[in-house]
């Protein structure tokens, strides 16, 4: 199975596309993805392979059954076929095209026309798109106008490909453009092939059924010059001494019997352009055929996913994630300023640190006309890890009103540290020193409170911190 | 409540040392923490209230654990309190576990008793002081008492203040710890960083190969983190090459030459306006990446950018104009190559030659142009009714280098702000000069060549790897 996964096809690069669509920061990446990706990337040290080995193993667990990746293939296949069968009728149908008829019902070849249509005109095109290969499209990546056409009917026929997904493959370098056109590249050659076993079977076919003879005729070539022609289309199986084109001296001694004219020639030709079209039709694009399925695995064997989003993706899926702390530390506590006595936060905050070793994290108000900022105080108060610091004046004890505060505190914080905070008079909001009696008056009010988390403690100026 | 602290088989370091000397704010630079409410950095006294456990995990597997603790209170007092507490002869580790225990639930040594406590659970010490204050007597106090403990430690030599005694610490601490450092809790880099974590491996044995782990870890992460800010660069480069801004000239504009020039004007703005925003986000993407949350790159209301309009941004940044020339020569040879190896070598390095020519020519006459604002594009018939004015990348060739001069400017100062500092506000880009003048000559080639391709609106895409691992070490060198 992980074997398997190793490779890459173009239904699977497509596939791979479509659910990068959107960029790589929109793909959600777990755990479980990670541990399939480091699996299949640890089976090699080569880094290239490594990414190739594990995002193919991430795609595994991803695609769609019924995704557009096999949709694009299936309509390529498709395409092929109903191309391939057109390709072929095609070729019987010019083969049959050629065949010219003459007086008294004689059915003849024209020689020249018969190779020039056949075999010369594949060659010029085949030459020509060569050229605009290696001239131009090798360097632009662009598809030939023969693979644009291929490429739309297959993408009508997969189905719902989307147009978006298929010009961002025939767009993209780095191996997929590569990919799709050698795919496309050997659609056409399959298309070529089709037509030349058409072509094959059609010049068998009227060999088969009908009285067909062969000509020439020139008014520029001597004879030698157009047999030393056809000797050197047969050079590739000339040694073998058979199907050769025939020599001026049989045809003439033919003809001198008369049995040229009455049957054209026929077994004198047929097996030599029958060769013709094997050789330099069939076989040809049978080689380009292979080459452009070499090419294509190449093509996908290469694919180096170095683009930003494959990046972007590898680095989520195989990246060293270091998980940052985020709890901070636990001293939080909530500021019960009771009444609004207005004293700043900054102002105590030291005081708070150095002496009761709490952090002022939130600060709310009670015994205030705003209910709403109570509310949000009640909500605070029961999430603060230290407690709560009641904030009070030293003049400002009410019983009755500091038990009610002090239940509804105690109703949220069953036992984490109360601590009341005594403040003298506040001054632009600096607190003071609070008066000894009243000091008194609040700890004999929380002693009476008999809660062991609860303790009482007079602010006091800081004495600044001993310089070492 | 030890086990808590110091869990097996991770390697603990209680970061201790006098109220005030910057050991979180030291945490908070090593483990890469900009936020108060993670690891509280500040100036009041004592600002340390419990221990707080930073642990250094990777994928959810502890490696390392650095305890913020805080500072000694009173350390004259308690040396005293545990030699009392030890009788005759020098105190060790039990006696010292035995102060922890008597003070941890308050009194008067609650303090030390809090910073003792992991270090007698068995966490290696890292003492950190500030060689600008003066060598007291409750520094070789602290000192002793660590010493007691008998556990690993290294001093961090922290300072902060301006005049440092730096020869006498050292002269001092050297007796009382394996190993002595100096790490800038605001100034730090990450290669400081990282041999700080090196040293550690000196002072703890026990736990190698943890360590080791966490600190290939830490590299490997800020490679991967150094790839994605290239991959920012990258997409802001690309973006901004192949922006093209346009507008409908209606044929009132067509006829009056000054209608159309406004229309211009207006849309170079839009264009300047355009790549401003570009590189905010991309620079936003870049302090989320390297974790910065204090700073940001705007001023204000509006992000301010390279200033394309001024001759000073021009002059400054970007390439020479022999520099642009040469890049631009092999850039267009480079091209012009493909001609001939395409040829099969028949036009004898005629492309070369040719394509050299005309890009160094290109590049020596654009960079002329320098500073005005001209761009590529142009009046175009659009395939409806009326034409439009099309607003393509500034025309001279300087203009993708002084982008990219800003992006590694602005990645210089990201990665060289450390995360011990809570000043907020914008980022200080340091006002170096053109860091793009010193890459290397190759690698100029390589940018200008797909700064062409971009300029042209077809990103050549077979490049960008090539261009990655460029702009890769370009934030590598810009690092500094």
């Amino acid at each position: 199975m992980a074997g398997r996964q190793t490779k890459w096809r173009l239904e699977d690069v497509v596939d791979f596309e479509a659910l990068l669509a959107g960029g790589a920061e929109g793909v959600a990446v777990d755990g479980g993805d990670r541990a399939v990706v480091v699996e299949a990337a640890g089976k090699t040290r080569n880094e290239g392979k490594k990414r190739r080995w594990g995002l193919r193993a991430w795609l595994e667990g991803r695609r769609e059954e019924d995704g557009p990746g096999r949709r694009t293939v299936e309509g390529l296949r498709l395409v092929g076929v109903l191309a391939g069968v057109l390709a072929f009728l095609a070729g019987i149908g010019l083969v049959r095209g050629l065949l010219q008829e003459f007086e008294g019902g004689r059915r003849m070849f024209n020689i020249w026309m018969f190779l020039g249509v056949t075999v010369g005109l594949q060659w010029f095109i085949l030459l020509g798109g060569g050229a605009g290969y290696v001239f131009v499209r090798q360097q632009s990546g662009a598809l030939s106008l023969g693979q644009r056409v291929l490429g739309m009917f297959a993408r009508r026929m997969g189905g719902r490909v989307d147009g978006k997904l298929w010009r961002s493959l025939v767009e993209r370098g780095l191996g997929y453009r590569s990919a799709l056109v050698w795919r496309l590249a050997r659609m056409a050659q399959g298309v070529a092939v089709a037509f030349n076993v058409g072509l094959m079977a059609g010049f068998f076919g009227c060999l088969w059924v009908l009285k067909v003879g062969f000509y020439w005729e020139s008014t520029i070539f001597k004879p030698h010059t157009i047999q030393g022609f056809g000797e050197a289309l047969a050079f590739p199986w000339g040694w073998m001494g058979k199907a050769l084109p025939p020599t001026i001296e049989t045809q003439r001694f033919d003809l001198l019997h008369q049995r040229f004219y009455e049957d054209g020639g026929g077994e004198l030709w047929w097996g030599y352009l029958m060769m013709v079209l094997v050789v330099w039709g069939l076989l040809p694009r049978l080689v380009l055929w292979v080459l452009c399925w070499v090419q294509g695995r190449r093509a996908l064997a290469g694919l180096e996913f170095q683009e930003v989003r494959h990046r972007e993706l590898w680095r989520r899926l195989m990246g060293v994630q270091r998980d940052l702390p985020t709890d901070g530390p636990a001293d939080g506590v909530v500021l019960l300023d009771v009444g609004g006595s207005g004293v700043e936060t900054g102002a105590l905050r030291e005081f708070l640190l150095r002496e009761l070793r709490v952090h002022p994290e939130h600060r709310y108000e009670a015994a205030v006309l705003d209910a709403e900022r109570e509310a949000e105080a009640w909500e605070a108060i029961s999430k603060a890890p230290l407690g709560v610091v009641f904030l009070v004046e030293g003049w400002a004890l009410s019983p009755k009103q500091m038990d009610a505060l002090y239940r509804r505190v105690r109703e949220r914080q069953a036992k984490r540290p109360l601590r009341f905070l005594v403040l003298g008079a506040v001054h632009e909001g600096r607190p003071g020193v609070p008066a000894a009696e009243d000091f008194a008056q609040w700890k004999s009010w929380v002693d009476g409170l008999r809660d062991p988390s609860a303790e009482v403690v007079a602010y006091r100026e800081l004495e600044a911190v001993e310089e070492c | 409540m030890t086990e808590e602290l110091i869990p097996a088989g991770v390697s603990v370091f209680a970061v201790v040392g006098r109220i005030n000397m910057g050991k979180s704010a030291v945490l908070a630079t090593l483990l890469e923490v900009d936020d108060d409410q993670v690891i509280r950095v500040d100036p009041t006294p004592g600002a340390t209230t419990h221990c707080q456990t930073l642990p250094v995990r990777f994928g959810g597997r502890e490696l390392t654990r650095f305890i913020d603790t805080p500072g000694f209170s009173r350390p004259l007092e308690a040396m005293r309190a545990i030699q009392e507490m030890h009788g005759e002869g020098t105190p060790d580790l039990e006696t010292v576990r035995k102060f922890v225990a008597a003070h941890l639930e308050g009194g008067d040594f609650e303090d030390e008793a809090r910073l003792l406590e992991p270090i007698v659970g068995g966490a290696g010490i890292l003492y950190v002081i500030d060689p600008s204050k003066p060598l007291r007597d409750a520094f070789v106090a602290e000192m002793e008492i660590l010493r007691w403990t008998g556990r690993p430690r290294m001093a961090l030599l922290n300072q902060k203040g301006e005049e440092a005694q730096e020869k006498e610490w050292r002269e001092r601490l050297g007796s009382y710890f394996n190993l002595v450092r100096t790490f800038n809790a605001h100034r730090a880099r990450f290669e400081e960083r990282k041999r700080l974590m090196a040293s550690l491996l000196e002072i703890d044995e026990r736990h190698r190969a943890a360590l080791e782990e966490a600190i290939g870890l830490i590299d490997t992460e800020w490679e991967e983190r150094r790839e994605e800010a290239a991959d920012v660069v990258l997409g802001l480069l690309e973006e901004a090459l192949t922006l093209r801004v346009e507008a409908r000239l209606e044929d009132q504009d067509e006829r009056m030459e000054h209608r159309r020039e406004r229309k211009a004007k207006e849309l170079a703005l839009q264009y300047v306006e355009k790549v401003r925003r570009m590189e905010k986000k991309a620079y936003e993407r870049l302090l989320k990446i390297y974790r910065h949350h204090l700073v940001t790159v705007e001023a204000g209301e509006a992000y301010e950018g390279i200033d394309l309009e001024a001759a000073e941004t021009w002059k400054k940044w970007g390439l020479s104009r022999g520099q642009l020339t040469v890049a631009g020569l092999l850039a267009g040879a480079a091209g012009g190559a493909v001609v001939d190896v395409s040829t099969g070598g028949l036009t004898h390095g005629g492309g070369a030659i040719v394509g050299g020519l005309l890009g160094a020519g290109g590049a020596f006459f654009k960079g002329a142009d320098l500073p005005e604002l001209g761009f590529l594009g142009g009046l175009k018939v659009s395939s409806g009714s009326g034409k439009k004015l099309v607003l393509g990348p500034p025309k001279s060739e300087n203009f993708p280098w002084i982008l990219l001069d800003s992006a590694l400017h602005h990645h210089a100062a990201m990665v060289r702000r450390a995360h011990g500092r809570r000043d907020a506000g914008v980022l200080e880009e340091e006002s170096g000069e053109s860091l793009v003048r010193d890459l290397p000559r190759g690698d100029r080639s390589v940018l200008a060549k797909w700064f062409g391709s971009c300029a042209k609106g077809a990103p050549d895409r077979g490049m960008t790897p090539e261009v990655f691992r460029v702009l890769v070490e370009c934030l590598r060198g810009a690092e500094g």
